[in-house]
């Protein structure tokens, strides 16, 4: 089922009044499940107009978001906002439908990867190669690369270094071994 | 790392002209690792004023997010949209502090 989002867009004329109502939200935000994704933070308006502190707070559902606003704990602590700021306040189901595929690395990302390292003895050259030939499919779908150049020397003595680098920090090291256990490669 | 976001809201004025800049979209955000959270869903706005369509796209950081809108294809693709939508678009970086 699709998330149901808060997309707050507030200006703060007065932040000491505004964090008493900061202060007042956590009981809300905990009994519907409210998670921060954006919280004020660096901004930049490409486009148009956008007020000075923006927020997304992921729901479960489009339902608990619409609930949680209209709830007593959160209608309890708004009017500690209102004298404070001024706000467009819209309450947006999500979407989960079809995303852009994940098949290139993203240029900028700077976050940590998850890695395999195999240390393997090939006894059967030509065996290994049909192993070989079905891999990139599987890693293609959890955004794996290949690095081989750390194997030389391990090639030289008989084995084979074979690191698997994520795509995106979304996917981290649990996406790697969700490939793992996804069955394809049991035969590793 | 905290993620990035763009956080888009559109007044469409003509929906067959918006069209192809919609399509256009997809293979960029992949180039940079952007998918949709929200993608013109339902939604009500209980205080201020909003547009007609809401649209959050999540990329793996700020640095990604505010590459994707300055990238030579995006800024192609704006020039289809101009004439047909208004736009407010705001690009955010992401929270990774305690939660709730």
């Amino acid at each position: 089922m699709a998330k149901g989002y808060w997309l707050p867009q507030i200006d703060v004329s007065n932040m000491d009044g505004y964090k008493a109502y900061m202060a007042a939200t956590p009981p809300a935000y905990e009994k519907y499940k409210g998670v921060a994704l954006v919280r004020g933070g660096r901004s930049e308006v490409v486009e148009g107009s956008a007020r000075s502190r923006c927020v997304i707070r992921e729901f479960p559902d489009y339902a608990t978001a619409l609930a949680c606003y209209r709830s007593d704990e959160y209608q309890r602590a708004r009017p500690l906002r209102l004298p404070h700021s001024q706000c467009n306040f819209v309450i947006v189901e999500g979407y989960d439908g079809v995303q852009p595929p994940r098949t290139e690395l993203p240029p900028t990302a700077t976050a940590k990867k998850g890695y395999w390292i195999g240390h393997i003895d090939v006894t059967e050259p030509e065996g290994y190669k049909a192993y070989m030939a079905v891999d990139m499919a599987p890693f293609g779908k959890f955004g794996g690369r290949f690095h081989r150049g750390a194997g030389i020397s391990e090639l030289r003595c008989g084995a084979r270094l074979l690191s698997l680098e994520r795509l995106s920090r979304g996917q981290k090291v649990a996406r790697g071994q969700g490939q793992f256990r996804s069955g394809h490669r049991r035969g590793l | 790392m905290a993620k990035g976001y763009w956080i888009a809201r559109v007044d469409v004025k003509n929906d067959e002209g918006y069209k192809p800049y919609a399509a256009a979209n997809p293979a960029i955000f992949k180039k940079f690792g952007g998918r949709f959270v929200v993608r013109a869903g339902q939604f009500e706005a209980p205080e201020g004023k909003a547009r007609s369509r809401n649209i959050v796209i999540e990329f793996p950081d700020y640095a990604a997010a505010l590459a994707c809108y300055r990238s030579p294809e995006y800024q192609e693709n704006i020039k289809r949209r101009l004439p047909h939508a208004e736009a407010d678009i705001l690009i955010v970086e992401g929270y990774d502090g305690p939660q709730p």
